[in-house]
């Protein structure tokens, strides 16, 4: 069959116009929001709450300790931090204990920079911590299944903080309080350092002036397996999946999250800035509640 | 006059002294090559005249050399006029040549229906394939098309589902030949799944719907599949390709009393977006969206009173990406997702004219539905046989009385294995999925739906009423229901009917609903009222010039409605997830109005409804529904032009749909997300919306084949209307997304 040149270019024309089209409808559905991003510390933030045992049996105690940062905040944090029996939130019930019978403040306060040495430092970092005690077996397990209480029943803990320039932010994590023996129940991971191109990063060496690979050295134990009780009684044993969520105060990063052991790219600033500090933050979570914390400070001694 | 000379071959059909010839040859429809039957030619100046027979053929005997004039005016054809010239050639012997008419208007590779066909069903409006095949803004698809009908809410942006006066998209059931079918949409709004050039025509039922349809509390969007006929042609094809697709229908008479149709399509626009994707840095488009589906239909008429048919249906969509890093908002979507949707219906049907009063008709949707969604550690895989069985025996007991009864089954057996979060929402506004349980499921179960129906038309005079009522069985929440329906018709005029229906409509809730893990197993059937009383007014005095107009209202009451609760409640002395409750309750209400102005060029329809929508819950006494739109206005309008060029297009005006405002959020540490705080339930407007479409479509019509040519650009003036909100990671701050650009497809049509 005899294609002439003209019935070539028409071909050529309307492959040109169809691909023109996918690129528009792409680009219309791929394209740059102009709202404030994830990774970057501006506002007043809570970028964690790290309790020092994610799992407990009913009647223990927890230590939390808040992660925020406010690089604009000059002078002062206050804070009140309540816990009751979880209402229901992943059952899309509010994360508050304003209605629970069980609601008790758990820790209340101001934080300024002499709270603790991170506070001093633009107040980005680790908050003063507190401890309380889960309620007893009798009320935490009260009406549980038994599936319940072998997969974990949750203690909500509600934070709020506010600065001086009239921002809030609420904030809310669940303690899961089960019946599983010690050896079984969820830690915290463990990041052990911050590597730039393969060399661990202390925690005053922020990178400057260029493109960087990062990447997290993590504990081999952070992967825990964990049993879990189906509906029908089975037990089925899964494996922990780690995501790290990046945080930085100036340059960027290619991903604002990373999953495993995956690297992730930060163009650093060329200089740091006059008048504050510089972060780069990694926050690793398990999906159960388990965090870990690495923070690199640009301009702390 | 046509100047040009046609050499006519030509028989010698004597011998004698003074010779004479026959011209003889066949005059057949332009394009169409459909015989003409009983068309009168002249030939002039001898005024000779003979007519065309069964078969379009003709003949002129005992003409003498010369030259003559031919003459064909057939009403609504071009008059066709040709000189001849008749001389001997050596003697040659030779046969006839063919003529062709070209049509004053020629539709597409339409179905053409004769006469005026009665409704059944008072609340029925239909739009015919050539209707929906040109219809604006809806790039020929008969279920888009659908939203062009009064009562029929707006839905925002790419999706296309139908969502009946007030209603929801899950409150309307679709069907092919009155089976049930899983979608209608390849994605969800791309285009139907049937072929719409295999389609005679799409019905939508709503408030006050008849006894033969239930199991949807919104309304009914049945597609009717047309029976195969090639005509007199014996066979024919049809092609087409635009922007998104292919496909292709074959029609073929296999003799007097059978005849059979395939068609298909497939799309190819996943092609060109796997080539553009692959330098994303967001994701890698691994399996590019592509969808096929297939439509056939065979018919036979087995003797004078029996007639077969038997239609297969297949469907399947596909898309797969990896996400680059997870989801901004949502840390739960990451890796890799892939998509795969496929059903497939048999569907034989049997009916049978048992004398002149009694009529039965039989008929079986056998088939099986596959829904897999994979997201890695999450998955959905649905795999479930179906079988639906509808039959229906009429009785015509006097001239005034028709009485039918019916059954509607639907059997289901279903496996599924689903490890996902389930998703919580509150006003149309989610909470990310990271912030839910992932729960698991394993398990088989048995779907049992039985309706039976009785219904009777009883005619005194100008009134027809028609009482009707039905039986539904749903074995799964163990329930069973007494619907009554009833509808009056008056022909207050030869140019007014008036009329009216009510009915009670359960719904049968979703399996998840019902599911123990998912849902809740206490969960009841959502119920509602419906009432509509309107008329319908043909000012055109049987001219073919002039206006109609419909006028409808309607009051839909719901109560039993499902909603999802945060709630544990006891049970066996032990607290469980609640889920779902049957708490809420609604209201729809409002009026339809369409005005149609027509003439032989101009097709003018003006869509106009007027409604609000509510509902409650426990929590919240009344708020506005998601689909309350106040006003929603659809003017159509299509001309045609002198070479075969139409021009066609759509505005619509809509009152910007109700969202429900984002007023804090709660950070929450586990899951490192943020958790959006409501305010009053859908107390915010989008802006309202507006959109003009413009189609423009030429046919070139050959001797033996049509050309199609159409641009069908939606949104001419490229009109930002907000459709939903993206919010900033703490919803602090929100930028309001825009639905469809300007958007022009574009395709050929041809037809053999």
């Amino acid at each position: 069959m005899k294609i002439s040149i003209k019935k070539f270019n028409t071909f050529n024309l309307l492959f040109k116009l169809l691909l023109s089209t996918c690129t528009f409808l792409l680009n219309i559905a791929c394209s740059e929001s102009k709202l404030p991003k994830y990774v970057e510390l501006k506002d007043l933030r809570v970028l964690s709450l790290v309790a020092d045992k994610p799992e407990v049996n009913p009647g223990s105690s927890v230590t939390v300790t808040p992660i925020i940062s406010d690089i604009n905040e000059t002078s002062s944090l206050n804070y009140i931090a309540t816990g009751c029996i979880d209402p229901g939130v992943s059952l899309g019930a509010k994360a508050t204990c304003e209605n629970s019978s069980s609601k008790v403040t758990l820790a209340e306060g101001s934080i300024n920079s002499s709270s603790n040495s991170e506070m001093a430092e633009n107040f980005t970092g680790q908050a003063p911590s507190f401890s309380f005690s889960i309620p007893n077996s009798e009320v935490i397990f009260s009406s549980r299944s038994a599936q319940d209480q072998f997969n974990g029943v949750a203690y909500l803990l509600t934070y709020e903080v506010n600065n001086t320039r009239g921002e809030k932010v609420s904030a809310y994590r669940r303690i899961l309080v089960s019946n599983k023996s010690s050896d079984a129940k969820n830690l915290n991971p463990v990041v052990n350092q911050i590597f730039s191109q393969g060399n661990a990063l202390s925690a005053n060496a922020y990178p400057l002036n260029g493109i960087y690979t990062l990447s997290l050295g993590i504990d081999n134990n952070s992967f825990q397996s964990y049993e879990v009780q189906l509906t029908n009684g089975d037990i089925e044993t899964r494996v922990e999946e780690l995501t790290t969520t990046w945080f930085i105060t100036d340059g960027s990063v290619k991903y604002f999250r990373s999953s495993q052991l995956d690297s992730n790219e930060f163009t650093a600033p060329e200089t740091l800035p006059s008048t504050r500090k510089s972060f780069l933050i990694s926050v690793t979570r398990d999906s159960r509640g388990g965090i870990a914390i690495k923070r690199i400070c640009g301009g702390c001694n | 006059m046509k100047l040009s000379l046609f050499l006519i071959l030509f028989t010698t059909s004597s011998v004698l002294l003074a010779k004479t010839f026959t011209y003889q040859g066949q005059l057949l429809e332009k394009g169409t090559q459909l015989p003409l039957k009983e068309a009168s030619i002249f030939l002039l100046p001898q005024k000779l005249k003979v007519q065309t027979d069964e078969k379009g053929y003709f003949k002129f005997n005992d003409l003498n050399e010369g030259e003559y004039q031919l003459i064909i005016n057939l009403s609504g054809y071009k008059k066709l006029e040709k000189q001849i010239l008749i001389f001997e050639t050596n003697g040659n012997i030779a046969l006839q040549n063919q003529l062709y008419l070209e049509k004053e208007t020629y539709l597409a590779f339409e179905t053409t229906v004769v006469g005026k066909k009665q409704k059944r069903d008072q609340t029925q409006k239909t739009l015919t394939q050539e209707q929906f095949l040109s219809m604006p803004g809806s790039g020929g698809d008969p279920v888009k098309a659908v939203q062009n009908l009064p009562g029929v809410n707006r839905v925002q942006g790419f999706s296309s589902q139908v969502v009946i006066q007030g209603g929801e998209p899950k409150d309307t059931a679709y069907n092919i030949d009155g089976h049930e079918i899983p979608i209608v949409f390849h994605f969800g709004g791309l285009t139907s799944v049937v072929m719409p050039e295999a389609l005679e025509q799409v019905d939508y039922f709503s408030a006050g719907y008849g006894a033969e349809y239930s199991r949807a509390t919104g309304g009914i969007i049945g597609l009717k599949t047309k029976k195969p006929d090639a005509g007199e042609r014996q066979k024919k094809s049809f092609f087409f390709a635009d922007n998104l697709k292919i496909g292709g229908l074959f029609e073929k008479n296999l003799d007097a009393n059978s005849s059979f149709l395939i068609s298909g399509r497939a799309s190819y626009v996943g092609l060109f977006l796997k080539e553009i994707a692959k330098d994303n840095e967001d994701f890698n488009l691994t399996v590019a969206p592509e969808f096929y589906d297939i439509t056939s239909v065979y018919h036979q008429k087995l003797n004078e009173t029996d007639d077969f048919n038997f239609i297969a249906l297949a469907s399947r969509d596909t898309l797969a990406f990896v996400l680059k890093e997870p989801l901004k908002t949502d840390p739960a979507f990451r890796g890799r997702f892939y998509n795969e949707t496929q059903f497939y219906r048999l569907i034989p049907s049997w009916s049978r004219k048992l004398d002149s009063d009694r009529n039965l008709k039989v008929s079986a949707g056998i088939g099986q539905n596959q829904l897999l969604v994979d997201l890695g550690e999450q998955y959905f895989n649905l795999q479930s046989d179906v079988l639906s069985l509808r039959g229906e025996y009429e009785q015509r007991f006097s001239p005034t009385w028709i009485n039918q009864w019916g059954v509607d089954n639907l059997y289901g057996n279903a496996k599924v294995k689903i490890k996902i979060v389930q998703p919580r929402s509150e006003g149309g506004v989610s909470n990310p999925f990271s912030t839910s349980e992932i729960k698991e499921r394993n398990v088989s179960g048995k779907l049992t739906n039985i309706g039976l129906f009785n219904r009777h038309e009883l005619s005194f005079s100008d009134w027809t009423l028609i009482p009707g009522a039905r039986v539904d069985r749903f074995k799964n929440s163990n329930e069973t229901y007494l619907s009554p329906r009833f509808a009056i018709k008056n022909q207050y005029h030869p140019d007014l009917l008036l009329k009216a229906a009510s009915g009670v409509y359960y719904q049968p809730p979703e399996p998840q609903e019902q599911d123990e893990v998912f849902g809740n197993p206490d969960i009841k059937s959502p119920r509602a009222i419906h009432f509509s009383a309107g008329f319908e007014k043909d000012f055109r005095e049987g001219s073919l010039e002039g206006i109609t107009w419909q006028m409808q209202f309607f009051d839909k009451w719901l109560d039993h409605l499902v909603v999802q609760s945060s709630e544990r409640v006891s049970k066996n002395g032990v607290l469980v997830d609640q889920n779902y409750n049957n708490k809420g309750g609604g209201r729809a209400y409002g009026i339809e109005n369409q005005w149609r102005w027509s003439n032989l060029v101009w097709d003018i329809w003006l869509s106009y409804t007027w409604s609000e929508s509510f509902r409650w819950n426990e929590l919240v006494p009344k708020y506005k529904h998601e689909y309350d739109q106040t006003h929603n206005l659809n003017l159509v309008g299509s001309k045609k032009l002198n070479n075969n060029w139409k021009v066609s297009s759509r505005f619509r005006y809509v009152t910007g749909n109700p969202f429900t405002p984002v007023t804090s959020s709660t950070f929450d540490s586990d899951n490192d997300v943020y958790v959006p705080g409501r305010g009053n339930l859908y107390s915010e407007r989008y802006r309202n919306f507006y959109q003009l479409d413009l189609r423009i479509d030429k046919k070139w019509i050959l001797d033996q084949e049509i050309w199609t040519l159409y641009l069908d650009i939606q949104n001419v003036l490229n009109t930002k209307n907000p459709e939903s909100i993206e919010y900033s990671y703490n919803y602090k701050d929100k930028e309001f997304v825009s639905g469809l650009p300007f958007l022009p497809a574009f395709g050929i049509k041809g037809e053999f």
